[in-house]
């Protein structure tokens, strides 16, 4: 349902006036560097990686809150990246997405009844005033924040963090979308709501019938909701399979060392961490050949030189020397 | 801690800060040289009459049981009669004021038309020409003094161009009753649409004068506050939503920008006056700037003393408003 098809953002770096005068070429951060998968109608497909490796840059550009550099997002044969300004904003409709940060995503000056219903009124959906509220009200009782007329009055700033992601939530899942992007939603909340709203979202994917695509950084979470999964390492897509496979059988050394820094809640088992040494590198000025040579265990010449492409490997993708 | 309450202690916590101000200028008028006595009757008066007239104004008691005496009179209401003209203080102050109050109204909404547009633009379109535009020119107009400004407006639009009036509210040829004072609305009410023009060509000069002045300061806090509101994730899930990037802009980033620049607004209000003595002095505008400087110029303390308190008073009530309709616009703000 959704292609991506080599999908680049680069972030120009900022040059001081000494370095323009000093005509220092224009220098940029490859956040997200030519990146391609396809999500399926209903699937989950989790994008994991460390911080500052893209995941958000990703979601952000496919819907198109920020502008790509280069490439494609095909929504179920339409290219986003193609439609007019006025088309995209009718379009919008189709997909939404909910933030990490639930107090930054909502304006503190807005009742939170009225920001779900503000989306029905952009979009024109459901008539009278009355009906608007009345599919809020529906849709905040869905969320589990009941009685609805308690919630839809109150200001961002008089409600729990957990009721605040609920909220966020219900925003953007009035407009009936087909694709959900969720940025580290569970995240900032804390552990014991974090179970609870991992929960809701999974119902609500399966009542709205939704396609996802998470965003995390704990391959954990993913567990529980994600079909599919993407690993991301300075902007590249280093494996891409069903998430059973991956997680019972890594592959690529980068997604091995992310799944054996997960937790085991059994003492007994002693598994073997493969935390690789040293920071992410500077994404303004990435290593030549595969990025993540200067971290991986079993680098090889090869890897200092030539980077490695997405190939398929026992049925998914790994871009990776050793295969 | 209700509104009513929160208004209360603030007008309880202003009247200390008021004594204070009032024992300072009392005391610095009286340590500066000049004598007041010598600047009505002039230097070549004789002795006699200089000591009788001393007398008269009370000048020759101690100066502790003047301050005493003055404090009672205040605090009777009573700002004194003014040595110069001998009128009482407070008419002087009551006739004047509307000259200014009108003039800083004026000038404050030039500053919050220029702020809040060029600002929001600005920040919509960051490190593009108008927001570097915007950011030079806060600056420019920041650093250029007040009076020079209005001089240079006078010479281009008053002297080289002749298009407006380079003094004063009203040309004497036209005629206008007056009832509250801010001639603007007068002329409004009476349907005097001759005098009515006579008076904005008259309020333009030192309006835009001193209302660049502040709005070199607007431009930068809405500009500053809607680029920080802009990076928000309330704004990008508007932008999701389908919402017009106008709608975006005002509706939400530059709403949430005015949280602070409302409170800052208060303390403005206090430079906004300070501008209007120089613009008044500068455009002969017959306001209690002008009347502050004139008054210095005769050292006639109880003018002086009087205009000050009224402008402490002033900028007092004037901070207790902005925080009243801080209040009811945020949501979060409750006192």
């Amino acid at each position: 349902m959704i292609r991506v098809e080599n999908l680049k953002k680069y972030f120009p770096v900022k040059r001081t006036v000494g370095e323009i005068l000093l005509r220092v070429p224009q220098r940029f951060v490859k956040a997200v560097d030519g990146i391609s998968f396809t999500i399926s109608k209903g699937e989950t497909f989790g994008l994991v990686g460390e911080s500052g490796s893209g995941k958000t840059t990703t979601g952000r550009l496919m819907l198109r809150l920020i502008e790509p550099t280069a490439g494609k997002i095909f929504f179920e044969d339409v290219d986003v990246t193609q439609l007019s300004k006025d088309e995209l904003r009718k379009f919008r409709k189709n997909f939404q997405i909910i933030f990490q940060d639930p107090m930054a995503a909502l304006n503190p000056y807005m009742k939170v009844g009225e920001a779900i219903k503000h989306g029905l009124e952009i979009h024109n959906i459901g008539g009278s005033n009355m009906e608007r509220k009345k599919l809020v009200m529906e849709m905040l009782e869905r969320v589990n924040l009941s009685p609805p007329e308690d919630f839809y009055y109150r200001y961002p700033h008089e409600i729990s963090g957990g009721q605040r992601q609920r909220i966020v939530i219900a925003r953007a899942l009035i407009l009936k979308p087909k694709f959900v992007v969720a940025d580290e939603a569970i995240a900032m909340l804390d552990v014991s709501v974090r179970s609870q709203l991992l929960q809701l979202l999974i119902d609500l994917k399966n009542e709205f019938n939704l396609t996802f695509l998470f965003i995390t950084h704990d391959l954990a979470t993913t567990k529980y909701i994600c079909n599919k999964i993407g690993v991301m390492y300075l902007g590249k897509i280093v494996e891409i399979g069903k998430f059973r496979e991956i997680y019972n059988e890594p592959l690529h050394p980068y997604t091995k060392a992310l799944i054996s820094a997960v937790p085991e809640p059994d003492p007994k088992k002693k598994k073997k961490k493969l935390i690789p040494e040293g920071e992410v590198p500077n994404p303004i000025n990435p290593p030549p050949g595969c990025k993540f040579h200067p971290r991986c265990p079993f680098a090889m010449d090869i890897c200092k030189t030539v980077e490695p492409e997405l190939k398929e490997v026992n049925g998914r993708l790994i871009a990776c020397h050793l295969y | 801690m209700s509104l009513k309450s929160y208004i209360i202690t603030r007008i309880i916590l202003a009247l200390p800060m008021i004594l204070v101000l009032l024992i300072l200028i009392f005391f610095i008028l009286r340590i500066i040289p000049g004598d007041p006595v010598l600047a009505i009757l002039g230097g070549k008066a004789p002795v006699e009459v200089i000591e009788a007239k001393r007398h008269e104004l009370g000048l020759d008691k101690p100066i502790i049981i003047q301050f005493f005496d003055y404090l009672g009179d205040v605090a009777k209401g009573d700002l004194g009669v003014s040595t110069l003209t001998n009128r009482p203080v407070w008419n002087e102050i009551k006739d004047r004021f509307p000259a200014t109050l009108e003039l800083t109204i004026f000038a404050f909404i030039i500053a919050l038309v220029i702020g809040i547009f060029w600002g929001a633009e600005a920040a919509w379109r960051k490190d593009k020409p108008l927001d570097i535009s915007a950011r030079v020119y806060s600056i420019f107009i920041y650093a250029i003094p007040v009076f020079w400004l209005g001089l240079m407006l006078q010479l281009l639009f008053g002297i080289y161009l002749r298009w407006l009036p380079v003094g004063g509210r009203l040309s004497p040829r036209v005629s206008l009753d007056i009832k509250t004072g801010l001639l603007l609305l007068d002329s409004l009410i009476t349907w005097n649409w001759e005098a009515f023009w006579d008076v904005l060509k008259h309020l333009l000069l030192p309006g835009i004068t001193l209302g660049l002045v502040i709005s070199s300061i607007f431009l930068r806090m809405v500009r500053n506050n809607t680029v920080l509101m802009l990076s928000k994730d309330f704004v990008k899930a508007a932008k999701a939503r389908g919402l017009k990037p106008r709608v975006i802009l005002y509706g939400h980033a530059v709403r949430n920008a005015f949280v602070p620049i409302f409170t800052i607004m208060g303390m403005q209000f206090a430079l906004l006056l300070a501008g209007a003595v120089l613009t008044e002095t500068t455009f002969s505008w017959p306001g209690i700037g002008s009347y502050l400087v004139l008054k210095i110029k005769y050292r006639d303390f109880p003018a002086i003393q009087g205009a000050i308190i009224f402008f402490a008073l002033f900028v007092v009530i004037i901070s207790i408003i902005i925080d009243i309709v801080n209040a009811l616009v945020d949501p979060r703000v409750r006192y």
